[in-house]
């Protein structure tokens, strides 16, 4: 395959409004946090180039609404999806208690045919609020994961960078897998109109 | 082609989706192809235009034509990608020109925009010209739909390449800004008029499908807000205005509303307290038919919550000091007001900073608390742009306004939790308000009632608002409470049912929260809050609802007697009691004349409700009295340091006030007598006279208990009088010692009052009751002996005294068995016969005025009549032989009885 043909990542950020999905991006992406609240609206993505095991990958990150009533012209942009990150906010019971319904909601509208084997990741977001604030226990969270089909689970802060990169390296790895997983099926269904020996010819001349 | 979207059903449409996706991911296949062959990326556009013609539909709704769109996006970023990453850059702008040739201005604006970008993207790119040149290549679209997606794809793309830097040759953040608000303002336009198009009677789905599109126009303003380098001075003076010029101008209702909704939750609560007048004064322009009290809510509910996520980062940064710093750590409030001084430090020099250097990269170092009076002043500007409001939008329907204030109680108790003024001063202007519009429709709406009830609730649920602390919830703020003025006439002014709901809301609490009612201003207050409850409106109005028939049917239900209220009515009046628990104060004179306060409140309705209250209120006096004597005591004992002049002062005051409880007890006691509570009457005098034998003085209980005998003997119904007579005869014994210590004439008043029960008991209606009274009443007699053997403080008495008493005890008992032998069932006989046995084995036992002869003949007259009895008394009688047989193991004197 032409090493100049990056491998594009679509990865969907869900959860309840104000537990931080454009905070964490923000720190993934620009490593920068504002105090400043901004509802998202709509959907929206970043991007960023990453390397997984040598290989360079672009991971397209979803930023969605987390209000309903901002989200007007549906979700298509869940299709093709390689991964969904679900992100509760640890001092919000009920941003949690919803992740259920956002994991079925995406896998219903993104029209996922392994629903179970399709990579999730869970992000419990706030952990710098003061350890009192919080209403939402690790053990309680490590253990929905694991019963929902052991989903990777990670506590992060967004505010002080606790955890961000470990989390989007797990998200974009196991996004990876899917996409070859994706490719492989997408190559199957076509396989007569692609001409793998043309690849090969142009093979090194990126620059 | 028809302007507005399609009349397929949606099943049609998605075969046509279908379709197109197919078509698109075939010729993306094929144009990824293409591009992988060296010398025919060329050749890769045609297969991209084609795909691109699918949004050319004029027959998907919008949601449809999304799913076309998100498709295409990912083929064209795919282009983009390999072009940026491929194509020599010094050839862009030929490929730019090149693409523009494509037949279609569908798909050819795409590929300009697609190519546009990544020329925008590459070093020394004339990014400024080609931002200027694709925007106005995009006006060749003017269908609502394909023209809204279009630029959206252009803002799509453009999102991370517009300058923010002044360099005027590549384009300045000036020129980004016009772009954004160029593309906003064409796209309202064209989501403005696909309103106007096509027939009238489509209106319904017009209007759906621009809800689905308006995300598309929102999209821009979030662009806007995103932008680095916008600074709450410049939002101020560049951006604010012209977006609201042109949602004004639009005069659009749908518009308006929803680009409202946008610019409160898109830009940061900075920027909306910086020009919170400027906003609000833009809403008055709004068209008629908007919705201000949507608008005007989700401001300030964004603003309140600012507060609560502002003071959450303050906690945290303590926290975060503490950590760092033990020492500071231990003064938290130098801790804080450190950080408060370095905050303002901090504001200082980004008010220096201007627009055009860019405070971009310093974005999270923006402070929270703003410097400015917007702060200090947020409540005023609201409540005077309300009261603008009263004046300009007249059409306002109390429903709004109710919201409205409601609102904005809660923000300023957010911002200001001791400022009461304010939410008092919305008190009364809601009150105004409210009888200004009480007469329209929506006066006795759902919603407007639920308003007035969440204004009037305020203090019950103030703490949850401000600390947002849910354990907190529930906890009445007195002293919020305490000082709204307003607050009772705006309560008075609703419906019964909201009083009463109300009411029961803030009784309930302060049951729950056992508060403490420590002084007359908090009686006043929460008496006239619960007025409802106390002048019982409720029950008016159920019994103005409930025909006349079901009351009546409701007391016969009641076992007969007439029974006014419904057993709701007890239960709330009974919490209504327990509130006089709740009053307390350390001096026990204050503390009496708060119940007085209190009471007052009750008596004056002049209801019969009091039924309900009075007991509790009573036994609230009666451990008053019972504190007073304590106290007395304590007073005149010799340890404490009183001079003789205060001790006797004080316990004079103190006697004075234990008086003069007494007369309140017993006038409340009296009061219940007039309305008929015969019964409860009488046993609350029984719990008076106890108290004042308990604490000593037998004037009182004499005349108590002559009260009671007058009360007693105005009752009827024998089976009341039986179990009174047995309650008089139980307290009369506890009585004993204090009389017989007691002067002479107390002693004679004694045995005038054990006398009158015994003739009391022999009069009861039926026999069985008039034998059980008379042995029980033998025992009154019985006291010297019981005291002298257990009690050596006891009262000697001599013996021809106790030979007096003796006798009158057998008397008793002979009458009792007198009385049982005249009984014509000989069941009952027999059975009063082994009660009168078991008594007589008492006195056997404790003493030795009978013999054993006198329970043997007993035993043997039982005995004969037991052929003809049924179980009960047998069993009875058996069980008082196992007695018997177990008295004689440990007792001798009992061998000589014989059963």
């Amino acid at each position: 395959m032409s090493s100049r043909k990056k491998t594009l990542l679509k990865v969907i950020v869900l959860g309840d409004s104000g537990v931080g999905k454009t905070s964490l991006m923000q720190q993934f992406v620009n490593g920068k946090f504002s105090h400043q609240y901004k509802a998202t609206i709509g959907a929206d993505f970043l991007t960023k180039e990453l390397n997984i095991d040598d290989k360079n990958v672009t991971i397209q990150l979803w930023d969605t609404a987390g209000q309903e009533r901002f989200q007007s012209l549906g979700v298509a942009f869940y299709r093709g999806a390689d991964c969904c990150v679900l992100v509760y906010d640890v001092t919000n019971a009920k941003s949690f208690e919803h992740l259920g319904f956002w994991k079925d909601e995406f896998l219903i509208q993104a029209n996922i045919k392994n629903p179970n084997s399709f990579p999730f990741v869970v992000l419990g977001n706030k952990i710098d609020i003061d350890e009192s604030k919080r209403t939402v226990a690790n053990k309680k969270a490590m253990q929905w994961c694991e019963e929902k089909g052991n989903i990777p689970y990670f506590e992060t802060s967004a505010k002080e960078a606790v955890n961000i990169d470990q989390a989007f390296d797990i998200v974009a790895r196991n996004a990876f897998q899917q996409e070859l997983e994706n490719e492989a099926e997408f190559n199957e269904d076509y396989s007569d109109a692609i001409n793998i020996q043309l690849d090969g010819d142009q093979g090194g001349c990126a620059c | 082609m028809p302007p507005s979207a399609t009349n397929l059903t949606n099943d049609e449409q998605m075969l046509l989706v279908n379709e197109s996706l197919n078509t698109i991911r075939q010729q993306t296949i094929q144009m990824k192809k293409l591009l992988d062959v060296k010398g025919k990326s060329m050749e890769s556009l045609k297969p991209a235009s084609t795909l691109l013609s699918e949004l050319r539909t004029s027959n998907l709704s919008p949601k449809n034509y999304y799913e076309l769109y998100v498709s295409i996006y990912d083929s064209l970023e795919y282009l983009g990608n390999y072009l940026k990453d491929n194509y020599p850059s010094k050839n862009l702008s030929n490929l730019y020109e090149l693409v523009q040739y494509a037949g279609n201005i569908i798909p050819r604006l795409y590929l300009m925009i697609t190519v546009g970008t990544v020329f925008m993207s590459v070093p020394d790119a004339p990014v400024k010209e080609i931002m200027k040149d694709m925007i106005e290549m995009c006006r060749g679209v003017q269908h609502p739909i394909r023209g809204l997606f279009l630029r959206y794809y252009l803002s799509q793309r453009t999102k991370n390449l517009l300058p923010i830097f002044n360099d005027p040759a590549n384009g300045t953040l000036q020129d980004s800004v016009n772009f954004i608000i160029t593309n906003f303002i064409e796209m309202n336009k064209l989501w403005v008029r696909l309103q106007h198009q096509g027939h009238s009677k489509e209106r319904k789905k017009r209007i759906s499908e621009r809800q689905e599109l308006q995300i598309l126009v929102g999209s821009n303003l979030v662009r806007l807000s995103q932008l680095e380098g916008v600074d709450k001075h410049y939002y101020k003076e560049t951006i604010l205005p012209a977006i609201l010029e042109q949602i004004i101008q639009c005069r659009d209702m749908i518009a308006q509303e929803y680009l409202f909704d946008v610019i409160i939750q898109v830009f940061p609560d900075e920027f909306h307290l910086y020009t919170l007048r400027e906003l609000l004064d833009s809403t008055i322009s709004l068209i008629p038919q908007v919705s201000l009290k949507k608008i005007l809510i989700t401001l300030l509910e964004r603003l309140t919550t600012y507060i609560d996520r502002e003071s959450l980062d303050g906690i945290q940064a303590l926290t975060i000091n503490g950590k760092t710093d033990d020492e500071e750590g231990v003064e938290g409030d130098e801790t804080a007001e450190k950080t408060h001084n370095k905050k303002i430090l901090e504001k200082a020099e980004e008010k220096e900073a201007t627009v055009t250097e860019g405070t971009a990269t310093e974005e999270s170092k923006t402070q929270t608390k703003d410097e400015n009076i917007d702060v200090e002043a947020l409540f005023n500007i609201f409540y005077s742009h309300f009261i603008k409001l009263n004046k300009v939008r007249p059409d306002l329907t109390i429903d709004d306004i109710t919201a409205l204030y409601y609102s904005l109680s809660k923000l300023s108790l957010s911002y200001y939790p001791d400022n009461f003024e304010n939410v008092d001063l919305i008190y009364s202007e809601t009150l105004n308000r409210y009888n200004e519009l009480k007469d329209t429709v929506e006066s006795s709406n759902a919603l407007t009632e639920e308003n007035l009830k969440n204004i009037l609730l305020l203090p019950l649920n103030f703490s949850s608002l401000v600390s947002n602390d849910v354990s907190k919830k529930e906890k009445l703020n007195l002293k919020l409470l305490l000082n709204l003025k307003n607050y009772q006439s705006l309560l008075s002014a609703q419906s019964s049912k909201v009083q009463v709901s109300i009411s029961n809301e803030i009784l309930k609490t302060l049951l729950s929260n056992k508060f403490k009612l420590e002084n007359e201003e908090q009686i006043e207050k929460v008496f006239q809050v619960l007025d409802s409850i106390i002048s019982n409106k409720e029950t008016i109005t159920v019994a103005q609802d409930l025909k006349v028939e079901e009351i009546n049917k409701r007391s016969e239900n009641a076992g007969g007697e007439v029974n006014e209220y419904p057993y709701e009515t007890s239960v709330k009046q009974e919490n209504l009691a327990k509130l006089f628990h709740l009053i307390y104060n350390s001096n026990p004179i204050a503390h009496s004349k708060l119940l007085s306060t209190a009471q007052a409140f009750v008596s004056q309705k002049k209801n019969k409700l009091t039924k309900f209250l009075y007991p509790s209120l009573i036994f609230d006096y009666l451990k008053l009295i019972k504190r007073l004597h304590f106290r007395i005591g304590k007073v005149s004992q010799k340890s404490m340091n009183f001079s003789p002049e205060l001790k006797s002062e004080l316990i004079a005051s103190y006697e004075l006030e234990l008086k003069s409880v007494f007369q309140k007890v017993s006038k409340l006691a009296d009061e219940l007598y007039n309305q008929g509570e015969l019964e409860l009457s009488l046993k609350l005098l029984i719990s008076i006279s106890e108290t004042s034998n308990a604490i000593g003085n037998n004037g009182f209980t004499n005349e108590f208990f002559i009260k009671i005998y007058s009360i007693y003997e105005e009752m009827i119904s024998s089976k009341q009088q039986y179990q009174i007579i047995m309650q008089l005869i139980s307290t009369l014994i506890t009585f004993y010692k204090s009389f017989q210590n007691g002067t002479n004439s107390d002693k004679e008043n004694y045995d005038l009052l054990i006398t009158k029960a015994v003739l009391y008991s022999a009069r009861l209606l039926k026999k069985p009751d008039q034998c059980r009274a008379v042995f029980s009443a033998s025992h009154l007699w019985f006291q010297s002996t019981v005291l002298a053997s257990t009690d050596p403080s006891a009262p000697s008495t001599d013996a021809s005294a106790e030979e007096n008493d003796n006798k009158r005890i057998l008397e008793c008992l002979q009458k009792s068995l007198r009385i049982a032998d005249s009984c014509i069932e000989s069941s009952v006989t027999v059975e009063l016969f082994v009660e009168i046995l078991n008594e007589c084995i008492y006195y056997y036992i404790h003493s030795n005025f009978i013999d054993a002869n006198y329970i043997n003949n007993l035993i043997e007259l039982i005995k004969t009549n037991l052929s003809e009895v049924d179980d009960l008394p047998i069993k009875h009688f058996k069980r008082t032989c196992e007695y018997i047989a177990r008295q004689k193991e440990i007792d001798e004197r009992f061998q000589l009885v014989r059963y």
